[in-house]
C-alpha cells in the first residue's frame, strides 16, 4: 500500500474523533505556517512620484472662481521666445504629441456609442494642430501630432499602444477619453496625459502627469450637492441609488456625500448591478425596478451604469415606473443619450443631469461662446460639423486639449514634463470649447477641470438636455 | 420575498430552462455542450424585428418564418460544421471547439446591415400582442405572457415527442447507443440532423422571447452568466433529462432572484448561484460521468512516429525533432529583435503571447491528458496576477511570487475540480465556467482581493518586481520576455518529462478507462486532482508574468470570454502536444496581435469592423478543426513520418510495411526464450513497512488470512431490480475458481462487486483475510488482486509498452515532481520499468505492437495485450471476466494451458467469468454457476455440469450442448484435426498440441 492509500484508508476507518483531531491540528499548524511564512513588511510601496505633493480629495472644497484668461492664447505675429526645454519629445521648434483615437472596432462600433469614427477625430485634432501652429505654436514651437488608436475592448492593443507611444517618446499624449485605463502606464513613465475623466485618487498618486477634464469624484460629490440646492430630494423624496461597483472608490464617495448631503438612510434604497462584462442581464434591471417600485421610489440616482442606463430606463416604462433622474455625467451617462444606445426618452423627461462640463448648451438660446465658436470654425475648414452638433464632443475635445496644451507651455519658463502643471496653474482659468466648461488651474495643485459645472433638464418637445439655469452659481462649498 | 420576485424568478428561469433543454437536447444526440446554442436563434430574432418594424409584416408570420431561419440554421450548422468533425469520430472535445466557432461565426452574422432593423428609427422590439397585465407588482408584456405559456407547452410538447413519436424513440436510441442503433436501421444522420433542427427552432424562440429585454439586440448572445446558468440547469439532469433541464432553470432562476431581492446585490446573487450549481455538480457528478460515458471521451491520438529499422541509426534521424525544438527556441530568441517585432510594445504583446502559451499548456494537461475542460483558466491567471499586484509593492520577488501564484492556482484548481473530480466529462467545465463568471464580477472586486486603491477601473497598478534579490527590476519588456521563455521552455521540458513518466501514463489511462485504472491500483480522483493542481499551477506562474507585463492589473483583463477563447489552443495544437500548444498559440495570437490590427483598420472602412473580427477568428477555428484533427503537432508529425518512410525507401528501395510487422509476430512468439527461474518468481514488496496502526485499520481477519476471496451475503439493487441476491462464494489459495450463468446472471457483476467498481447494499468482500467492501477499488491491487474487463478496451492513448507500464506502475513509482525534474532516481525508475515492460511484451509475443497505441490492436492481440498487463501486476488473486470474448476459437484454445501456467508460475489463484464452457471445464478446479443474482450451485466442473438446475437455466436440455460443454456423452468431435494454438500465441505452429510456449 502507498503512503497515500494508507491516508485514505486512515480517513475511511479511522475513530471519528481521532480524525476530528488531526483535522484541527493540521489547520492549526496551516496558520501558523502561513503566519510564519508571509512577509508583513509595508516598506515597498511604489512611489511614483517625487514631485511636489498632490491636492488630495480631502483637500478639496468646491471650486473657486478665478480670472479669466483671455482665451486660446494667440501669439501670431509677435515676436517668440522659446522657452529652454528638457524633456523628451521636444526640439528647438518642434513639440511632439502622441494622440490616442478612440476606435470600437471601426465606424459602426464608435456609432453605436455616438462618437465620430477615428478618421474623423484625425482630422479634427490635425485642424486644431494647424490653428496652434499658425498662432505661434506652443512654448513658441510647432506642435507635431503622432495618432495612436485605442480599442477599450481589448486590454492587451490598449497597454501595447502605451508602449508604443512611451517608446516613441512624446512629450505628452492626449486622449479624448477611451485610454484612461492606461493612465497609470503614461504616467509612471512621468509622461504628461491629458484625458477627459480619472479618479482625483489616481491623479494624485501619478501628480502632476496625470490631467483630466474632470475628476470622477469630484463630479459625483458636486452632482448630489448640486441636486439638493436643486431641491431634488425636497418633500420627503424616497431615493433610488442603482449602481455598477466596478470603481469602489467611487461608490464610496458617492455614498459618503449623500450622507453629507444629509439624505437619511432610511430615504435611500440600493440597488447594486455588480460589474458585468457587458450589459447587465435584464433580470438584473428588473429587480432593480421592482425594488424601486415596490419602495415608493420617486427620485433615482445613478452610479456608474452608462451602458445599462438605457435598458433600465425602458425597463421602467415598460413597468409603469416613472421616477425622476438625477445624473452624474461622471460615466458619459448624459453623452450616451443621442447614441443607438439612448434611454426611453418618455421615461427620463423632467430629469436632472449634472455635468463638469458645458453639456446642455447646445440646445440653449444663448450664443455659443468664444471657444466653442472657434472650435465649431475650425471643423469647418475640414469639413466636420460644429461641435454643438457632434454632441459626444469629440471635436470639441481636440480643440480643448491642444489649447491647454498651448496655454501651459506658453506660461512656463522652462518646458519640462513635470512643469507643465506649473505652466496651467499660471495660465489661469481657460476658455475651452463645447463640450469642455471653464476650468479654475490657479491652484498649480489642481490639474483637473469640471469645476463650473452646471444642471440640466431633459426635456420632452426636443428630447434633448436643455441647461436649467444659465446663470446658476452653486450654494456650497 | 414577494410575488413579485417570484414572478421574475419564473421568468428568468423560463429563460434558462428553455436554453438548457435545448443543450440537453443536443448533448443527447451528439454528446457535446454545444456552445453556439443561443447564436442559433440571434439572427431569427434580428429578422422579427426587421420585418415587423421595417416591412411591416405581422408579428407571428415573422415569428414563425423566424422559427423556420432557425431550424435552417440548426440543419447549416449541424451538415456543414458539426457532421464533418463527427464523422472522425473520437473526442468530443473538438465539437465543443467547433461550437466556439460556430457561435463566433452565428455571431458575425449579426453585425450585417440586412439583417438588422434600421437603427434610425430606434423602435421598441415587437410583442406579439398588447397587454399590461400586473401580477405582484410586476407589469407582464405580450412577449412576459406569451413566454409563461409557451416555454412550459414547448418542453412539454418536446417531451411527449421523443417520449412516442417514431422520430423521438429514434433520436433516444442513437443518444443511447448509437452504434446499437445503426444496427437497427436507424438513420443516426437524420436523426442528428432532426434534433439539431429543433435545436435551432428552440433557441430562435428563446431568441425572440427573451429579444425585448436585452440591451442590444446585437448582444442576443449567450454571455458567460447565462451560459453559467444554463449549464447548471442542464446539470441538475445530468445532461440528459428534459424535464430536469427545465426545472434546473427554474430553481436557478429563483435562487437568482430571491438572493438578489433580499441583498440587493446582483454579484452576491451570482456567487450564490454559483455555489448552488457548484453543490448540484457535486451530487450529480456520478450520473454526469455516466452519462459522458456512453458517449466515449477519448481525446483523438496521434500514433507515434515508426522509424524504420535502417534509419534508427541515423543521427539525423535520432536527433531531428531536437533539431527541430532548437531552431523554434533559436527564432524565438531572435524575434523581439525582429522589425515589427523589436518595439517595447511589441515585446509586451509577445510576452502576452508567452502567457496565453502557458494557459495553453495548462489546458494541455487538462484536456490532452485528463479529457476534462475548463472553461475558466483565464480566471486563475487574473486571480494570480492580483495577488502578485498586491505582492509586488512589499518587495515579493519573481521567484517567489511565481511559487506564491503556483500554490494559490493549484489550490484555486483544486477547490473548483473537487465537485467534478469522480467523473470525467464537462462536470468541470460548469463549475470552471462558474469561476470564470465569478472572478471578474465579484472576486477580483472585493477589498481583501483588490485593496482600497483602486483605479478608475477598479484596477491596481504597480511597480515591476524585482528578478531576484540583487537583480534589478523587471523593468523592461525584453528582460521580461526571456524570464517569460526561460519559463516557457522550463515547462516545456518539464511536462513532456511529466508525460513520459508514470504520472503521466496514468492520466492517460485514467482519462481512457478508469475502470481499468482502478483495477490496476490507480486512484482516479488522486491523479485527477493533481492534474489539476498542475494544471492550476502553470496558469498561476502565468498570471504573474502578466501582471509584471502589464503593471496594471483590472477585472475586466480577466473577462470569461477569453478562457472560453483559449480552449482552441490545445485543440489546435494537437491534444495532449506541449509544444503543439505553443505552436498553436503563436499560429493563433501573433497574427490576432501583430496582423489583426491592420486588416481591421483596412476594413473598417467597410463599417463592419467587429463583425470582421468575428468572422475572422470563427473562420480560423473552423478550418483548423476541419483541415487538421490531429492539430499541429499532428501535421509536423505527419510531415516528419512522411520525411522518414521517403528516406527509408530511398535507402532500402522500399518500406516496411504493417503486414511485415504482422508476419514478425509470430516468429516472435516463435522463438520465446525460456523462462528464467530468477525472473519467474514475482517479487513481493517488503510488507514489514505497513504500519501496525494501518494493519489494524485494515481490519485484517487473521484466519482468512491465507484466504484470496471470500464473498459473504453480497445483495446489490438498482432501484427495484435485484441484481445479487445474498450471493456468497470463496476462492482458496492456487484455485481456479470458474462463475458460469446465463447473461443477466449477475456474474460481471459479483466481478464488480469483488473489484470494487460498484458498492453493493449488503454483504462483505475480503480479500487475504481484509474487509474490502467499503474501500475503493484501487485498494484491490494493493492487496494483490487484479481484474480484467470485457471489453478489453485497455487505455487507448498508450502504447502496448506504456501499458505494460502503468500496471508496473505499483512497482516503480516515483513522483509527479521528480519526473518532472528528471531526477536521476525518477530516470532510473523509468529506465527499470520500461526494461521490464519490454520483457513481458517479448515473453507475451507483443514485441512488433510495443509501440502501437492499445487502440489500434485487434481485439485478439488485446485481449494478450490485457492479460500481460494483469500479469505484469504480479496479483495473488487474478479476476478475468470472459478473457476469450471476441477471441477467435483458434486463439481461444491457447487461453486454458497459458492460465495454468500463470497460476503456477505466479503462484496465484484466479477467479474467472466465462461462457466459454471447455475451456471452463478444462481449466476451473471448481466452478460457481449463477442465476438472477443468486449462487446456485457450486462444486467441481462436473458437479456443477450435471446439476440440474445448472441445465434447467444455464446449459439447457440439448444433449449436443452438454455434450459440447464437456459432458459425460461427449460426442466425437466433427473435425478428428487437433485444436491448433492461436498464431500468435503458438510457441510451434506444427505442434498439435493446445499448450502453448509462452512462459511466465
Amino acid at each position: 500500500m502507498t503512503p497515500f492509500q494508507q491516508f485514505r484508508l486512515w480517513a475511511h476507518r479511522a475513530p471519528v474523533a481521532e480524525r476530528i483531531g488531526t483535522a484541527v491540528v493540521a489547520v492549526a499548524l496551516l496558520a501558523v505556517l502561513g503566519w510564519v511564512i508571509v512577509p508583513v513588511t509595508d516598506s515597498g510601496e511604489a512611489a511614483a512620484s517625487t514631485e511636489p505633493s498632490a491636492l488630495t480629495y480631502a483637500d478639496l472644497t468646491g471650486g473657486s472662481e478665478a480670472p479669466l484668461s483671455t482665451g486660446p492664447v494667440s501669439t501670431a505675429g509677435q515676436p517668440c521666445d522659446p522657452p529652454p526645454a528638457d524633456a523628451q519629445g521636444v526640439t528647438d521648434d518642434t513639440v511632439n504629441l502622441a494622440v490616442v483615437l478612440v476606435n470600437l472596432g471601426g465606424a459602426a462600433g464608435n456609432a453605436t456609442f455616438g462618437l465620430p469614427a477615428p478618421d474623423e477625430q484625425e482630422k479634427a485634432f490635425k485642424a486644431v494642430a494647424k490653428s496652434v501652429n499658425e498662432t505661434g505654436g506652443a512654448g513658441c514651437r510647432q506642435v507635431a501630432l503622432k495618432f495612436y488608436e485605442g480599442n477599450p475592448s481589448s486590454q492587451d492593443q490598449m497597454h501595447q499602444t502605451c508602449l508604443k507611444i512611451l517608446q516613441d517618446k512624446p512629450f505628452a499624449v492626449l486622449d479624448e477619453g477611451g485610454f484612461d485605463t492606461q493612465a497609470s502606464c503614461i504616467a509612471s513613465a512621468k509622461v504628461p496625459f491629458l484625458t477627459a475623466r480619472l479618479n482625483l485618487s489616481e491623479q494624485t498618486k501619478y501628480y502632476p502627469y496625470l490631467f483630466a477634464n474632470q475628476a470622477n469624484d469630484l463630479t459625483v460629490r458636486n452632482t448630489l450637492f448640486a441636486l439638493k440646492d436643486l431641491k431634488f430630494f425636497e418633500g420627503d423624496q424616497k431615493v433610488g441609488v442603482v449602481y455598477g461597483d466596478c470603481n469602489a472608490g467611487l461608490v464610496d464617495v458617492f455614498f459618503d456625500s449623500l450622507k453629507e448631503i444629509e439624505i437619511p438612510d432610511s430615504q435611500v434604497t440600493k440597488y447594486d448591478l455588480g460589474c458585468p462584462e457587458s450589459f447587465s442581464a435584464p433580470s438584473a434591471i428588473q429587480q432593480a425596478v421592482l425594488k424601486f417600485k415596490g419602495a415608493g421610489v420617486t427620485r433615482v440616482l445613478t452610479l456608474s451604469m452608462n451602458k445599462d442606463f438605457a435598458n433600465f430606463t425602458k425597463t421602467a416604462a415598460a413597468q409603469n415606473f416613472k421616477p425622476k433622474y438625477g445624473l452624474a455625467d461622471n460615466d458619459g451617462v448624459l453623452d450616451i443619450t443621442y447614441g443607438l444606445l439612448g434611454p426611453d426618452f418618455g421615461n427620463i423627461e423632467g430629469s436632472i443631469g449634472i455635468a463638469a462640463t458645458s453639456f446642455g448648451a447646445e440646445h440653449s438660446d444663448t450664443p455659443a461662446p468664444a471657444g466653442t465658436q472657434a472650435c465649431s470654425d475650425l471643423m469647418a475648414t475640414v469639413g466636420l460639423a460644429p461641435v454643438y452638433e457632434e454632441l459626444t464632443g469629440m471635436g470639441g475635445i481636440a480643440c480643448s486639449q491642444l489649447w491647454a496644451m498651448q496655454a501651459m507651455l506658453n506660461h512656463v519658463d522652462k518646458i519640462t514634463q513635470a512643469g507643465l502643471a506649473e505652466g496651467l496653474s499660471k495660465a489661469g482659468t481657460l476658455p475651452f470649447s463645447y463640450p469642455n466648461g471653464p476650468t479654475a488651474n490657479n491652484d498649480p495643485k489642481v490639474t483637473f477641470g469640471g469645476q463650473y459645472w452646471r444642471a440640466m433638464e431633459f426635456k420632452g418637445d426636443c428630447q434633448c438636455w436643455t441647461l436649467l439655469d444659465d446663470t446658476f452659481k452653486p450654494g456650497f462649498p | 420575498m414577494t410575488i413579485g420576485t417570484l414572478v421574475l424568478g419564473l421568468q428568468s428561469g423560463l429563460t434558462i430552462g428553455l436554453l438548457a433543454v435545448g443543450l440537453v437536447l443536443i448533448y443527447k444526440a451528439n454528446r457535446f455542450i454545444n456552445l453556439a446554442h443561443a447564436q442559433l436563434g440571434a439572427v431569427s430574432a434580428l429578422l422579427v424585428a426587421k420585418w415587423v418594424l421595417d416591412e411591416g409584416w405581422n408579428f407571428w408570420l415573422a415569428f414563425a418564418l423566424s422559427i423556420v431561419i432557425g431550424i435552417v440554421t440548426g440543419v447549416v450548422v449541424e451538415r456543414c460544421l458539426i457532421r464533418p468533425v463527427r464523422r472522425r469520430g473520437g473526442s468530443s472535445l473538438p465539437l465543443l471547439l467547433m461550437s466556439i466557432g460556430a457561435s463566433q461565426l452565428l455571431l458575425a452574422l449579426c453585425f450585417i446591415p440586412a439583417f438588422k432593423p434600421d437603427p434610425d428609427k430606434a423602435q421598441p422590439y415587437p410583442q406579439p400582442f398588447e397587454a399590461a397585465w400586473s401580477v405582484g407588482g410586476v407589469v407582464l408584456s405580450g412577449m412576459d405572457i406569451l413566454t409563461l405559456v409557451l416555454v412550459p407547452v414547448l418542453v412539454v410538447a418536446l417531451a411527449v415527442f421523443l417520449r412516442y413519436s417514431r422520430m423521438g424513440r429514434e433520436i433516444r436510441a442513437a443518444a443511447n447507443n448509437i452504434d446499437a442503433a445503426r444496427l437497427c436501421g436507424i438513420s443516426v444522420t437524420r436523426v442528428s440532423l432532426v434534433t439539431w433542427g429543433i435545436a435551432g427552432s428552440l433557441s430562435a424562440v428563446a431568441a425572440v422571447l427573451s429579444a425585448p429585454k436585452q440591451a442590444s439586440l446585437d448582444v442576443v448572445a449567450l454571455g458567460p452568466y447565462l451560459l453559467m446558468l444554463s449549464l447548471g440547469a442542464a446539470a441538475f439532469g445530468a445532461f440528459v433529462s428534459l424535464p430536469w433541464a427545465l426545472g434546473g432553470g427554474l430553481v436557478l432562476g429563483m435562487v437568482s432572484r430571491v438572493v438578489a431581492a433580499r441583498t440587493s446585490n446582483e454579484a452576491t446573487a451570482e456567487v450564490v448561484t454559483f455555489l448552488v450549481i457548484l453543490l448540484v455538480v457535486a451530487a450529480r457528478s456520478k450520473a454526469i460521468g455516466a452519462a459522458f460515458a456512453t458517449g466515449g471521451a477519448g481525446a483523438p491520438e496521434r500514433r507515434p512516429v515508426r522509424v524504420p529499422a535502417s534509419l534508427q541509426s541515423s543521427r539525423f534521424v535520432r536527433q531531428g525533432p531536437r533539431l527541430g525544438g532548437l531552431l523554434a527556441l533559436a527564432a524565438a530568441v531572435v524575434l523581439p529583435f525582429v522589425p515589427g517585432f523589436n518595439g517595447d510594445g511589441d515585446r509586451f504583446l509577445l510576452v502576452i503571447v508567452i502567457v496565453y502559451a502557458l494557459v495553453g499548456m495548462s489546458l494541455t494537461v487538462l484536456l490532452g491528458w485528463n479529457g476534462q475542460v475548463s472553461l475558466g483558466q483565464f480566471a486563475i491567471v487574473g486571480i494570480a496576477a492580483f495577488a502578485s499586484a498586491r505582492l509586488i509593492p512589499h518587495g515579493w520577488t519573481l521567484p517567489a511570487l511565481m511559487l506564491m501564484a503556483a500554490v494559490l492556482g493549484g489550490a484555486v484548481m483544486a477547490f473548483v475540480s473537487l465537485p467534478a473530480l469522480r467523473a470525467a466529462g464537462f462536470s468541470l467545465a460548469v463549475t470552471t465556467l462558474g469561476l470564470a463568471v465569478v472572478t471578474p464580477d465579484w472576486l477580483l472586486q472585493q477589498d481583501w482581493m483588490a485593496g482600497p486603491e483602486s483605479g478608475s477601473g477598479g484596477g491596481l497598478s504597480f511597480a515591476p518586481a524585482p528578478v531576484a534579490r540583487g537583480l534589478g527590476l523587471t523593468d523592461s519588456h525584453l528582460s521580461l520576455y526571456f524570464i517569460a521563455l526561460v519559463i516557457l521552455v522550463a515547462v516545456l521540458l518539464a511536462g513532456n518529462a511529466l508525460r513520459r513518466s508514470g504520472s503521466g501514463r496514468l492520466m492517460i489511462a485514467v482519462r481512457d478507462n478508469q475502470r481499468a485504472g482502478n483495477a490496476f491500483g490507480v486512484f482516479a480522483p488522486s491523479v485527477r486532482l493533481s492534474s489539476m493542481i498542475l494544471c492550476g499551477a502553470i496558469s498561476g506562474i502565468a498570471g504573474v508574468l502578466y501582471a509584471d507585463a502589464y503593471g496594471y492589473v483590472a477585472p475586466t483583463q480577466f473577462s470569461a470570454g477569453i478562457s472560453i477563447a483559449l480552449l482552441a489552443i490545445p485543440v489546435i495544437g494537437g491534444l495532449g502536444s506541449m509544444g503543439g500548444a505553443i505552436a498553436a498559440t503563436a499560429l493563433v495570437y501573433l497574427p490576432v496581435m501583430f496582423l489583426a490590427p491592420v486588416l481591421i483598420s483596412s476594413f473598417e472602412r467597410l463599417g463592419l469592423g467587429l463583425g470582421f473580427q468575428l468572422a475572422l477568428s470563427s473562420v480560423g477555428i473552423i478550418v483548423m478543426i476541419l483541415q487538421f484533427p490531429t492539430g499541429l503537432a499532428g501535421g509536423v508529425q505527419g510531415a516528419w513520418q512522411g520525411i522518414l518512410d521517403r528516406l527509408a525507401a530511398k535507402r532500402d528501395g522500399l518500406a516496411t510495411t504493417p503486414a511485415d510487422a504482422d508476419e514478425s509476430v509470430a516468429q516472435a512468439v516463435a522463438h520465446q526464450m525460456p523462462e528464467s527461474a530468477e525472473t519467474a518468481r514475482p517479487s513481493r514488496r517488503a510488507g514489514g513497512r505497513v504500519s501496525r496502526r494501518v494493519e489494524a485499520l485494515t481490519g485484517l481477519v487473521e484466519a482468512d488470512r491465507s484466504l484470496p476471496l471470500r464473498v459473504e451475503g453480497v445483495t446489490w439493487r438498482v432501484g427495484r431490480v435485484t441484481i445479487l441476491d445474498d450471493a456468497a462464494i470463496h476462492v482458496g489459495r492456487g484455485e481456479i475458481v470458474g462463475l458460469i450463468g446465463p447473461n443477466g446472471a449477475g456474474k460481471t457483476s459479483l466481478m464488480n462487486v469483488v473489484s470494487g467498481v460498484v458498492s453493493p447494499d449488503a454483504g462483505s468482500v475480503s480479500l487475504f483475510g481484509r474487509p474490502m467492501v467499503d474501500l475503493p477499488a484501487d485498494y484491490r491491487a494493493a492487496f494483490g488482486a487484479a481484474r480484467s474487463f470485457q471489453d478489453a478496451s485497455l487505455f487507448q492513448g498508450l502504447t502496448v509498452t506504456e501499458t505494460m507500464q502503468v500496471a508496473l506502475n505499483s512497482q516503480y513509482r516515483v513522483s509527479g515532481g521528480a519526473s518532472m525534474l528528471r531526477a536521476p532516481w525518477a530516470r532510473d525508475a523509468e529506465r527499470r520499468s520500461r526494461r521490464e515492460a519490454v520483457r513481458i511484451l517479448d515473453r507475451f509475443g507483443l514485441t512488433p505492437w510495443a509501440n502501437t497505441l492499445t487502440g489500434d490492436l485487434s481485439t485478439g492481440t488485446r485481449r494478450i495485450c490485457d492479460l500481460a498487463a494483469q500479469v505484469a501486476v504480479r496479483p495473488r488473486l487474478l479476476l478475468l471476466d470472459e478473457p476469450t470474448g471476441g477471441v477467435s476459437q483458434h486463439d481461444a484454445e491457447a487461453f486454458s494451458p497459458l492460465l495454468r501456467r500463470i497460476r503456477d508460475e505466479l503462484d496465484c489463484s484466479i477467479l474467472i467469468v466465462e461462457h466459454d464452457m471447455p475451456l471452463l471445464m478444462s481449466l476451473c478446479d471448481r466452478v460457481y454457476a449463477m442465476e438472477t443474482g443468486r449462487v446456485i450451485t457450486e462444486g467441481t466442473p462436473e458437479e456443477v455440469r450435471e446439476h440440474p438446475e445448472v441445465i434447467a437455466s444455464y446449459l439447457g436440455s440439448n444433449e449436443v450442448a452438454i455434450k459440447r460443454s464437456g459432458g459425460a456423452h461427449t460426442i466425437p468431435a466433427p473435425d478428428p484435426a487437433p485444436a491448433r494454438p492461436p498464431a500468435h500465441l503458438a510457441a510451434s505452429t506444427d505442434s498439435a498440441s493446445t499448450d502453448t510456449e509462452i512462459r511466465l
